[in-house]
């Protein structure tokens, strides 16, 4: 960080003001660097400008979600390579001794939901964790992280932040991992496919093999790759994740990120007070939504099943929503031995 | 001259962040478009920075983006009034200054967002362990400390890494950089095979 009195190009300043943000990040400077930080600073007009730059550039929030796709590897990669590299130079006996002198009492506890039940679970941390109807999940809290696994169904997640335990939910494809957000994660029907959407904060969602997604892209395309990877999302991005095949026809994990307009998740989670909240989706679809939440059966008979509808209805109240859908549509309504048919004259 | 410990607060650099690095890429354009004045851009915008770290406080500035207009204005006609030539079309020309600050921000706000996609672009194209310091430090939060331990490697290596990342969004950020992002991209990954590199790619 040496520097003469002769005028430098805006680069060379720029560099320099990289090397000194760097370091006051790293640590707080002696009093010698301080000196030769004032004597650089004292030298040209522009190198408080450059700091004050560079200093602006790299707290700059906007930068910091230009990255989230972009990728990099697995720690735990890197992780197991150090482990490895210990083995060897131990003995693997020492090795086991470690291990086991390591192993914590983790208390696991489950929680299930039943039909058309929503359940609160606060957490000891601060966290607060919503299940909605149907679902199961595991929580696993240990030193040094907090998983949940997911087995069913679908929850949301209000996560205290932690920076040295990790909080992590574990799904059958993928994880996503909280950077101090709120968001909910969904377990489809089909092996696999999961749907992640981050309400506020940042979401890491991790899996053995995925890839990077086109930034920017209103919708962005199915992807996979064999690098082990994580995909950034910020609020108001929904990730669906679902088993796929590569090029070769060997299994892959593809998702997909899409940017949603800000509100609509609010909407979406009107599940935690017992509503759903539908917005011009089809017929079909808002029975099928419904389908998760009762056993009451609700059939429609002929070309209904694009009509879209569009309003807040009660979750457990399935039979009103049948009626309030006829009204509007201007269709019939039949029950027969407990089930719903919708049909047109 | 006083010493001073910080030289400039975290408090005036959140400020900077928020209010003047969105329209720093608009006030380059606009100082690119008097370049026949002989003002450099580069020296022209770090004075502006300077003048705006060094102010005392900057509660009374209620336009931030015409204010940063201003004084890079005041920076281009103190450097003509040194120059012993002033041609006559670069003092009518002058003129239009106020008008550039005051644009709508509509197409500010479309060059920051292909400026942030060069950016990630640049940030994908950094040598791995690079852009891993990076990432951990600016999405994740962690310290250097905790990312040199994480990473096995030494506090100095990674603050390396750190100051090669800032550097390179000096480089990307505002000057549109283009010429570092081609020349990373061209240079292939010794640790990446080519692998999706296809897929990668942005359309568009």
């Amino acid at each position: 960080m040496k520097v003469t009195m002769e005028k430098h190009s805006a680069e060379f300043l720029d560099e320099i003001a990289a090397n000194w943000v760097a370091r006051m990040d790293a640590r707080n400077l002696t009093g010698e660097e301080e000196r030769e930080l004032q004597e650089w600073l004292d030298s040209d007009v522009r190198s408080l400008g450059a700091f004050a730059r560079a200093r602006a550039i790299f707290i700059n929030p906007d930068i910091a979600s230009a990255i989230p796709v972009a990728r990099h590897r697995s720690f735990a990669r890197a992780l197991s390579k150090r482990l490895g590299l210990l083995a060897a130079a131990a003995c693997a006996l020492i090795v086991s001794v470690v291990l086991f002198g390591q192993r914590e009492q983790v208390e696991t506890r489950v929680y299930v939901s039943e039909l058309g039940e929503v359940r609160q679970i606060p957490l000891e941390d601060g966290s607060r964790i919503t299940l909605n109807t149907n679902s199961s999940l595991q929580v696993e809290y240990r030193k040094d992280s907090r998983r949940v696994a997911l087995q069913r169904g679908e929850a949301y997640f209000e996560v205290a932040k932690d920076a040295q335990r990790p909080f992590v939910v574990i799904g059958s494809s993928a994880q996503a991992r909280a950077i101090g957000t709120s968001y909910s994660v969904r377990m489809k029907e089909a092996a696999g496919e999961m749907q992640i959407r981050v309400v506020s904060g940042r979401v890491a969602v991790e899996a053995p093999q995925l890839d990077v997604i086109a930034p920017f892209a209103a919708v962005r395309n199915w992807l996979g790759s064999k690098a082990n990877n994580a995909a950034y999302l910020n609020a108001n991005q929904q990730v669906d994740v679902r088993l796929g095949k590569d090029a070769h026809g060997s299994g892959q994990i593809q998702l997909s990120i899409r940017d949603l307009q800000p509100g609509i998740f609010e909407r979406s989670l009107m599940w935690r007070e017992g509503l759903l909240s539908f917005e011009g989706v089809t017929l079909a679809e808002a029975i099928e939504e419904f389908s998760r939440y009762s056993r009451q059966k609700i059939v429609i008979r002929g070309a209904l099943a694009q009509e879209r509808v569009s309003g807040l209805f009660a979750a457990s109240d399935p039979v009103a929503f049948a009626h309030a859908i006829a009204l509007s549509l201007k269709i019939k309504l039949r029950t027969d031995e407990g089930v719903i048919t919708l049909y047109r004259q | 001259m006083l010493k001073r410990t910080e030289p400039i607060t975290d408090e005036r650099a959140q400020w900077l962040a928020a209010h003047i690095i969105p329209h720093e890429a608009a006030l380059r354009a606009w100082l690119r478009g008097k370049a026949f004045l002989g003002c450099d851009v580069d020296d022209i915008v770090q004075e502006t920075y300077a003048i705006l770290a060094a102010k005392r406080t900057v509660e009374a500035i209620t336009n931030p983006k015409t204010y940063a207009f201003q004084v890079a204005h005041s920076l281009v006609l103190q450097q003509l009034r040194h120059s012993r030539v002033v041609p006559i079309a670069a003092v009518a020309d002058i003129g239009d200054l106020e008008a550039g600050a005051d644009e709508p921000s509509l197409e500010d706000a479309a060059i920051a967002c292909d400026e942030l996609r060069q950016v990630e672009l640049a940030i994908e194209a950094l040598p791995r362990q690079t852009r891993t310091a990076f990432i951990l430090r600016r999405v994740e939060g962690l310290s250097q400390q905790a990312i040199a331990s994480r990473m096995g490697l030494s506090e100095h290596t990674i603050e390396k890494h750190i100051s090669r990342g800032i550097k390179l969004l000096l480089a990307q950020f505002g000057r549109g950089g283009r010429g570092v992002w081609a020349a990373s991209k061209e240079k292939k990954r010794p640790d990446e095979s080519d692998d999706g590199k296809a897929q990668r790619r942005i359309p568009g």
